[in-house]
């Protein structure tokens, strides 16, 4: 029996933060003992958005399971895409093969999203410890973002874009213009944010020295993304274990020392900023050339010569409905998230059907830290910790 | 041991024995070779040559699948010039392959799809030689029945032809040379198809070109559900696949794997449509207007209740699954307390069980039939009764060539074409031809005995059957269901016991779960388990019963009384006693019986059946309609007559899964050659037909389109006399008259006509009396 | 520290205990009986040139037909030499396996979710119960021979849980 359910005096008592919450960001049952104000103990439930998605994928072909992806993580769905592709496409063994256009693509893609989710973050963070301004402002810049998103995929939410072997279709005409105008305009987006929170007394006096995890902890529980760069661990999958072509790029990685929720969110501020800087340096290194390679065993091949030629015709009816024959074996690949580290480990028995999927969500591990980091703490805390490790149901409960 | 080879495959050594081919072995380890024409069911042909692989010494690529193992070879499957060697035969494949995969049937499960794919086809260079002007298009055959033929489609390799020929031994689909120079499959006469419509071409074909009319357009092969079940249609068992779509059964296929190789006939192939709702029980009816089940239960329970033990009797179809049966028994037994059930499994292989000699085994696998070197067949169509057997005749004495065939009937039937020692006796005569072969034998083996007969045996036929080390016994149904059945199982038995242990017993039945009855304790003379029981109550006897009044009320589960009574004794059992009548189909019995309950086709029931074998083959549920099963039908009645139950019992009896049949026989007995009185100069038989089994059959689409109505089968002298032509309607006379069209076929013998069973509208028992399939008949030109 | 070097260095320690090793796509994985499985991951962790202090994730892959019917799987990494290694253990249906919950915290809730889904027990594991599914669930869904839409027996628990007539409850199908 868990310690959170069992009231040992008559202080105790036993409080549920029920899954229907303005704050908690989802559907999130947290039960929490309280001796007076103070945290003694804690137990978060999750599992109410569980959908079974592991158990779909193995009924499913590796093409059918693209759009899945993106309901995992629903504020930043091309980095779902992204993780999920470059882990079949390791599993293929196409990884080098990919055009270079088509990773600079991913790249803008991954970034923009990067962007988007942490405006929510900034957006519903403040929101919930009562500045709400800050909300009106963030999301201004994500209608910008969307609207972009909705140019090139014709989708808002889910995008479905980013493909085995490519993306699905090259940039409009027009979007790279408005990428520029979007990263220099942003800057001093961002210089407001910080004029609205970082030196305001209430914020400081909510987030300064709470929800605090240390260095060694934070490694051991298994967090990772900002919420590690938040207690001084130097980890970065972009720069450490790198994919696409970001060897090429020049960015730092904001790090501070203090593990609390304060620090967390100078970390997600920087990385907003070092995000736009990337956009910037892959608006001119961009090249032309094709999105998607041109490989007949795996990916769908142009409509005319399907139309014209009996057995590419053959062949895509077998790619559709079997689904292509992938090499027997096992591979994991993360991605960096904006929540976290979201891995996809395949198992594949060379069926066109992968034999066991699982998806290592970023938002599941942080959550179960969460009981370290609000012990000793006051019921309020509680709202600032869940904003600051910025979870989503939709890829915690699958 | 000194028959293993070692050979070398992509530089892995594995071990083989000596004739297998190339191919076995690669498959058996798990190595992946293409190969289109080849199928385990009738071994290599060599048409397709896709399965070439690269001998290290050789020059040419060789054919693995036809290639036997030698010591020390080295074999690649993947090298360049296999590649490049396949790749020009796809290339010449695709050159007329129409742009047909969005609106082609196969498509989703087409072998020259995943031929492409595997190869990675991405050009075509003899795309250029096909001027679409030079060839003509090849024809597309829209007048043949059930089977829809398009040789543009076809890749030519020779499965379609070889299936026919080496599987199902009818032989009627040959490569024809045409008049635009090239050569497309056809009937061998080029008239429209005329054949078993088995279906065995179609499920082979590896593209759309032989293609079912029946599933034509329906549905697209992934979006189908398969279910495995098993075959009703007679007790093979073969076990099939149900693709089912949304509720509804659109198709049945089999698989490589299972006992009956994938084979499956007309009844079972291209009769699922007999499920649909529109031929079935549709709300329970109670003095012939509708009602509701709970009020229909009730009355039976009523009935039931007012009449003592001794009046009340239950009769099982035999096509229920054993649970249904061992509820039924359990219900009888213990709370009505009445022993007064039987089967219809006691009109044939009931007789045959009661009396079985020591030493011969009663339940074999159809494929040990392939241990003996004799078949003798005896007293009925086997190609007729149960496509199975005549399938695995086919293949021991075609394919394999291990065995001899001895045929004993009143004419030649579709086995005698594989070639065989022909033992002819006149219908009726079936006891005194026993009798005398058992004389013949007796003699040839030396054993001393008094029995005898008056025909006389050709001397071939006794050399051959007294050298067999083992014999396999081909039992027709239509022998045991003469009026002296019981005397021609016991000649037979006593046939069986002169080999003892020698023998394997086939005896086969078109009721799908007979051996079931026999398992469940139904049957008259037969216990739960098939153990010995005297004899209380026989179905013969219920006509007279009932008239006599001793019999009031009567339980029938699956049990069509117009299948095995004329139409007038029916008519008099369902005037006189109180019927209960358990079913899922539509017939005859449902307007005349008292209370009518529908319960759940083989579809939507869970269970077992028993089949030939002695296997326990389970039927699955495939689609959901809003009826109960049989056995859940009775444990309501029984729960509303006042007793429970106990459905441990059951599953108890159904985990125990193997028979304790008595064989006592151990010693001759006398069997008196009675015969049959036939007045008039024409005998007439009662035979069974190749595309009916019970009258509900008569529902199903492929058996209806493959033969509308029922013929009569005449010898063209005896025709010629009565100024009868092919195709003419006549009136024949027994009991009492049926109008049926004529057939003149010389392979009958003179003076003997025949008329089928079970076609619905027809019932020829009327002209034969109950249960008997002799009458001496009349026949008059109608009009 | 190369995957060859890797390899080495834990036959020279296991070598007896390690039932098979692959390396595809770069990556080293090593299969070992279960009753050395902790030794093996506090030997990674602890070994000051190895260092795998970061535990990816905990999952389990079902096999029906085979005897030892579920595979475990580990996936490690060492965040000061940037190294990536999986290791792999098999266990029965019924068996227990030691937990890693001691070692490595993150381990804790992916052995719940594999305990919740497989059936998979785990020994000394601080609070095993089910995390995604309701507690009084029966079952557990990832296993192959569980259908993909649901037992008809899940209908009970429903019933159990919502008053009569609120909610239409869902007709099970036929499942693939």
């Amino acid at each position: 029996m868990n310690e959170a359910y069992v009231v040992n005096n008559e202080r105790e008592v036993i409080l549920n933060v029920g899954p229907q919450h303005p704050a908690t960001h989802g559907v999130l049952r947290y039960v929490v003992k309280l001796d007076g104000e103070r945290i003694v103990d804690s137990d978060p439930q999750v599992g109410f958005l569980h959908r079974g998605i592991e158990k779909l994928a193995e009924y499913m072909t590796y093409h059918q399971f693209n759009p899945y992806t993106d309901r995992l993580d629903y504020l930043a769905s091309m980095n779902n895409n992204l993780a999920y592709v470059m882990a079949v496409e390791k599993l293929l063994g196409i990884t080098d093969q990919i055009p270079e256009r088509a990773q600079y693509i991913r790249v803008i893609m991954a970034e923009l999203g990067r962007i988007a989710s942490h405006l929510v973050w900034l957006a519903t963070h403040a929101l919930d410890i009562g500045a709400m301004t800050v909300f009106l402002y963030s999301f201004r810049e994500r209608e910008y973002i969307i609207d972009m998103f909705e140019m090139a995929c014709g989708n808002r939410l889910t995008y479905n874009y980013i493909r085995i072997g490519g993306v699905a279709r090259d940039l409009p005409d027009g979007f790279m213009d408005r990428l520029k105008e979007f990263t220099k305009l942003f800057y001093g987006k961002v210089k407001e944010y910080h004029q609205l929170l970082t030196k305001n007394r209430i914020w400081l006096k909510r987030t300064k020295d709470v929800g605090y995890i240390s260095k060694e902890d934070a490694i051991n529980y298994g967090i990772a993304g900002p919420c590690t760069r938040g207690s001084g661990v130097d980890w970065d999958l972009r720069r450490d274990m790198p994919y696409l072509v970001y060897p090429e790029l020049n960015f730092e990685i904001p790090v501070y020392d203090e593990g609390d929720v304060y620090a967390r969110y100078l970390v997600r501020m920087d990385e907003m900023v070092q995000s736009n800087r990337i956009l910037e340096q892959c608006i001119e290194k961009i090249p032309d050339g094709p999105v998607m390679i041109d490989e007949p065993r795996y990916v769908w091949e142009p409509k005319e010569r399907i139309m014209m030629n009996n057995y590419a015709l053959m062949k895509h009816f077998v790619k559709v409905v079997k689904g292509f024959k992938a090499p027997p074996g096992e591979v994991y690949f993360g991605a960096e998230n904006p929540k976290g580290e979201l891995g996809f480990y395949i198992y594949s028995t060379g069926e066109g059907k992968p034999y066991r999927l699982k998806i290592r969500a970023p938002s599941f591990i942080n959550i179960s830290a969460m009981p370290k980091m609000v012990k000793g703490g006051l019921i309020a805390d509680i709202i600032s910790v869940i904003g600051s490790l910025d979870f989503v149901f939709g890829e915690c409960d699958r | 041991m000194a028959d293993t080879v070692k050979v070398k495959i992509n530089g892995k050594e594995y071990e083989a024995k000596k004739d297998e081919t190339i191919l076995q072995v690669a498959r058996r380890n798990g190595i992946y070779i293409p190969a289109i024409c080849y199928s385990d069911r009738f071994g290599a042909i060599g048409a397709c040559r896709i399965c070439a692989v690269e001998i290290v010494g050789m020059k040419k690529p060789m054919l693995s699948c036809a290639m036997k193992v030698k010591d020390g070879m080295e074999i690649l499957t993947d090298s360049e010039k296999v590649i490049e060697f396949r790749k020009n035969i796809v290339y010449e494949w695709d050159k007329f392959h129409p742009l047909q995969c969005g609106v082609c049937d196969k498509s989703g499960e087409c072998g020259l799809q995943d031929i492409n794919y595997e190869l990675n086809i991405t050009e075509n260079p003899l795309e250029k030689e096909a001027d679409p002007l030079s060839v003509p298009n090849r024809t597309i055959h829209y007048e043949w029945k059930i089977i829809h033929h398009d040789a543009n489609l076809c890749i030519q390799c020779r499965r379609c032809v070889t299936i026919c020929d080496r599987v199902v031994n009818f032989g009627i689909l040959a490569l024809v040379k045409k008049e635009w120079g090239g050569r497309e499959i056809d009937t061998k006469d080029g008239k429209p198809l005329d054949c078993e419509f088995c279906g065995q071409c179609v499920s082979i074909c590896p593209t759309g070109a032989m293609s079912s009319k029946l599933f034509k357009y329906k549905a697209r092969p992934w979006e189908m559900d398969k279910v495995r079940t098993t075959c009703q249609f007679c007790a093979s068992g073969c076990q099939m696949d149900l693709n089912v779509k949304d509720n509804k059964v659109l198709r049945v296929t089999s698989e490589d794997d299972t006992p009956n190789m994938a084979n499956l006939c007309n009844l079972g192939r291209f009769n699922y449509s007999v499920v649909e709702s529109k031929n079935l029980i549709n709300s329970p009816k109670v003095n012939g207007s509708s009602s509701n089940l709970d009020v229909a239960i009730k009355k039976a329970a009523d009935i039931l209740k007012s009449h003592g033990p001794d009046e009340i009797a239950a009769i099982c179809g035999a096509r229920e699954t054993v649970e249904d049966q061992l509820a039924l028994k359990l219900f009888f037994e213990n709370a009505i307390k009445t022993s007064n059930i039987d089967s219809f499994a006691s009109t044939h292989i009931g007789k045959l069980f009661s009396v079985l000699p020591k030493g011969v085994s009663p339940l074999n696998n159809v494929s040990d039939m392939e241990e003996c070197d004799v078949i003798f067949a005896f007293g009925g169509d086997v190609a007729n009764e149960m496509p199975r057997l005549d399938w695995q005749t086919t293949r021991n004495v075609k394919l394999l060539k291990k065995s001899k065939l001895v045929t004993a009937y009143w004419r030649d039937t579709k086995i005698d074409t594989l070639g065989s020692v022909a033992l002819r006796y006149e219908p009726g005569q079936e006891v005194e031809f026993l009798n005398s072969l058992f004389g013949s034998l007796a003699g040839a083996l030396n054993v001393s005995t008094d029995i005898k007969g008056s025909i006389e045996i050709p001397e071939d036929a006794v050399k051959v059957l007294s050298e067999a080390k083992k014999i396999a016994f081909l039992v027709g149904q239509e022998a045991l269901e003469r009026p002296n059945g019981s005397d021609v199982a016991l000649a037979l038995a006593n046939l069986m016991l002169l080999f003892g242990d020698k023998v394997k017993l086939y005896a086969s039945s078109k009721y799908n779960n007979s051996y079931g009855a026999i398992y469940s304790g139904v049957t008259n003379g037969f216990d739960l388990y098939g153990k010995s029981k005297e004899k209380v109550f026989s179905l013969y006897d219920l006509p007279k019963l009932v008239e006599d009044g001793k019999i009031r009320a009567i339980f029938l589960l699956n049990a069509d009384l117009f299948t095995i009574f004329s139409d007038e004794d029916a008519r008099k059992i369902f005037d006189k006693a109180d019927v209960i009548y358990l079913d899922a189909y539509m017939s005859d019995s449902v307007k005349y019986a008292k209370v009518v309950i529908p319960v759940a086709t083989f579809a939507s029931t869970d269970g077992h059946y028993v089949n030939i074998e002695g296997r326990f083959n389970r039927v699955r549920k495939a689609i959901d309609r809003d009826v109960l099963m049989a056995k859940d039908v009775v444990i309501r009645i029984a729960g509303q007559y006042g007793y429970n139950l106990p459905i441990g019992y059951i599953k108890e009896a159904l985990d125990k899964a193997t028979f304790d049949l008595d064989q006592d026989m151990d010693s001759f007995r006398n069997v008196q050659s009675g015969g049959f009185d036939f007045t008039g100069s024409l005998k007439g038989v009662v035979v069974y037909s190749k595309f009916r089994s019970g009258i509900f059959s008569s529902f199903g689409e492929g058996a209806s389109i493959a033969m509308e109505e029922p013929v009569l089968e005449i010898n063209p002298e005896d025709a010629q006399t009565l100024g009868i032509e092919d195709g003419n309607y006549v009136n024949v006379e027994g009991l009492s008259a049926l109008r049926v069209k004529a057939k003149i076929d010389d392979q009958m013998p003179k003076g003997v006509v025949s008329i089928p069973l079970w076609f619905a509208g027809y019932n020829a028992y009327n002209v034969s009396g109950s249960l008997t399939n002799l009458f001496s008949a009349k026949l008059m030109k109608g009009e | 520290m190369t995957n060859t070097e890797l390899l080495e260095r834990i036959k020279s320690k296991f070598g007896d205990y390690i039932i098979e090793h692959d390396e595809f796509r770069g990556e080293l994985s090593v299969t070992i009986k279960k009753e050395k499985l902790v030794e093996l991951m506090n030997f990674l962790k602890n070994e000051p040139d190895m260092l795998f202090d970061y535990l990816v994730l905990v999952t389990a892959v079902d096999f029906p037909d085979r005897e030892e019917r579920f595979d475990l799987v580990y996936e490690l990494r060492s965040l000061s030499y940037k190294m990536i290694m999986r290791v792999k253990t098999r266990t029965k249906e019924d068996e227990p396996v030691d937990s890693v919950s001691g070692i490595w915290h993150s381990a804790n809730w992916d052995e719940r979710e594999v305990y919740d889904m497989f059936g998979i027990k785990f020994n000394n594991h601080p609070d095993l119960r089910r995390i995604l599914m309701p507690d009084d669930w029966e079952g557990h869904p990832l296993r192959k021979d569980y259908p993909l839409k649901g037992k008809p027996e899940d209908d009970l628990w429903l019933d159990r849980h919502l008053p009569e007539g609120l909610l239409k409850k869902p007709k099970h199908t036929r499942m693939p």
